[in-house]
């Protein structure tokens, strides 16, 4: 298994007036520099995003001509699923350390109409859906919301405690988009609607700006590892105890799902647990992809925090929120910190693991959960940090 | 049919036709021109949608069409305030509904709906009908379907809310 040895990452803002390759170049040096590791001894990237390659990498960090690289699958679920990915690369012996990179112009450059054409199942998009207006995540996301909504009673007042939560950690966190920029409930509620019942606040920002994560063996678990992992290995790293992906069912088309609450998330998390030895309620926090307000009632279902259907009820309840009983995306996430893919994300989680996280570090933080979403409801769940000392016991709160 | 239900031809810059050759969808494209509405039926008489390589039911790999009763009901919906498609821009605020197909449960189509925008409820039973977009292409659309749910035929006449 792997450990996190660095992270790193630009200014999040919507006019970078920075390329592409630079600002990846930018966030990989901070990460190399973070874990202590020279490019020179680095053997493995995988550049996200979907306009970062690794001949960006090797010009800008100057690595060698050798490095081992491989992509996940496009969409959201890239950041969490690289982990898992990095995870294969070096178990197998393929690179020693990997630097994942996500870099884009998100706002000032390639925006998400067009970045959404990258995703498979191009052809019932172009077939199907365009001729109907229906072309982007908020759209294809809004028709689950409302579903949920119709099924279980999840209000708009629930979607709003989800924002309000994001961007009150965003007070909090310097590097956030929104900070400095508070957001109270009347102005969620006058914000102009984009496709009902999502309104301009129930979604992500739009973000230039780069995020990287250095990954190296685990002390002991590979002995025959490359060297490159010795060499970065450092009192700092952060345990991934483990890492899960997965697709939902009908995974390139939402409509004739059977189960439209089921996603890749459902699959995930409980291997995810398995795998780490610990249940939901031993997490100290939660870093969940929230493309959209909705999503993260919708996958703190999904991996296991409430039952499905209480999602709504445990947001309104203040839990998710600075002093609640599952803090949720501390640095403001996608909807107020910046959309780095959910990079940040895992960025974030290792921040509050290392006791680094400055206004917003929790009291207790020492195993974080984080989620991946993407194209259409594909999965993944991270679990980072030291397992409980004791066994774990599922439904017991820690 | 009677005047069209949604104002999407003769627009500058154009509606964004779907590839009609398309070896996957062109008996579906067909079946609109006539105002049929066509599903895929494997080998074993499995109904899926939207047209895979195989039947997702039990993986047959022999495919055929087969015409479905065009009535249905709302599963769910967004109404799509602002889109980066410049054709639909004039339109919004526009409806776009998932209709589940009433005698065939499970199987649900993608729609551009002519509904009240703030009179949607799951469970409205819609109806399909096939705007004549260009001389080559017929789009289906979903209107309210008042009519008691029966198997006589009948015409498709549009309902108001």
């Amino acid at each position: 298994m792997i450990s996190i040895q660095g992270v790193g990452e630009t200014a999040y803002s919507r006019r970078s007036g920075r390329s592409v390759p630079d600002l990846g170049a930018q966030a990989g040096r901070a990460a190399l520099a973070d874990a202590g590791l020279a490019a020179e001894q680095l053997d493995g990237v995988i550049p996200l995003g979907g306009a970062l390659f690794t001949e960006d990498l090797i010009a800008g960090l100057g690595l060698s001509s050798r490095v081992f690289d491989a992509s996940p699958a496009p969409g959201g679920n890239a950041a969490v699923s690289a982990l898992r990915l990095a995870d294969s690369m070096i178990d197998s012996g393929s690179a020693g350390s990997v630097l994942i990179v996500l870099a884009r112009n998100g706002y000032s450059g390639q925006r998400i109409d067009s970045r959404a054409r990258l995703l498979p199942g191009q052809q019932f998009r172009t077939q199907l859906e365009h001729p109907h207006g229906w072309s982007v995540p908020a759209q294809w996301y809004a028709m689950i919301c409302r579903r949920h909504m119709a099924e279980y009673g999840t209000t708009k007042a629930q979607l709003a405690a989800v924002a309000l939560s994001a961007y009150q950690y965003a007070q909090a966190n310097p590097r956030a988009m929104r900070h400095g920029r508070p957001l109270t409930r009347r102005q969620y509620d006058e914000a102009d609607m984009i496709a009902d019942p999502y309104q301009r606040y129930d979604c992500c920002l739009e973000t230039d700006g780069a995020a990287a994560v250095l990954v190296t063996a685990r002390p002991g678990s590979r002995p025959g590892a490359r060297p490159g992992a010795a060499a970065g290995e450092r009192r700092r790293g952060v345990p991934v105890l483990a890492v899960e992906t997965a697709r939902p069912p009908s995974p390139d088309d939402l409509t004739n799902r059977a189960d439209w609450h089921h996603i890749g998330l459902t699959d995930a998390a409980p291997a995810a647990y398995e795998r780490a030895g610990v249940a939901p309620s031993d997490l100290d926090a939660a870093m969940i992809y929230d493309c959209f307000t909705f999503e993260v009632i919708h996958q703190l279902e999904e991996a296991g925090f409430c039952p499905r259907g209480a999602g709504g009820p445990f947001a309104a309840s203040g839990a998710l929120a600075p002093g609640g009983a599952l803090p949720v995306n501390t640095h403001g996430g996608l909807l107020a910190e910046g959309h780095l893919g959910g990079l940040n994300h895992v960025i974030e989680a290792v921040r509050q693991l290392r006791g680094e996280a400055g206004d917003r570090q929790l009291a207790r933080a020492a195993l974080i959960g984080v989620t991946g979403w993407g194209d259409w409801g594909d999965g993944s769940m991270a679990i980072l940090g030291q397992p409980p000392a004791r066994p774990p016991a599922r439904g017991v709160s820690a | 049919m009677s005047d069209p239900p949604f104002p999407v031809t003769d627009r500058d810059p154009p509606f964004p036709v779907p590839d009609l050759a398309d070896p996957d969808f062109a008996p579906f494209w067909q079946g609109c021109r006539q105002e049929r509405l066509l599903v895929r039926r494997c080998g074993r008489g499995h109904l899926s949608w939207p047209p895979r390589p195989a039947c997702p039911r039990c993986q047959d790999l022999s495919q055929d069409w087969q015409q479905v009763d065009g009535a249905g009901w709302l599963y769910s919906w967004t109404v799509v305030h602002r889109t980066p498609l410049p054709a639909f821009q004039p339109l919004t605020p526009y409806v776009v509904g998932v209709v589940e197909l009433t005698a065939h449960p499970g199987l649900r189509f993608l729609g551009r709906c002519q509904c009240d925008p703030r009179q949607l409820r799951i469970g409205t039973p819609l109806r399909v009908t096939f705007e004549h977009v260009t001389a080559e292409f017929s789009l289906p659309l979903w209107q309210y379907d008042n009519e008691p749910q029966d198997n006589e035929p009948r015409d498709n006449e549009p309902r108001g809310a």
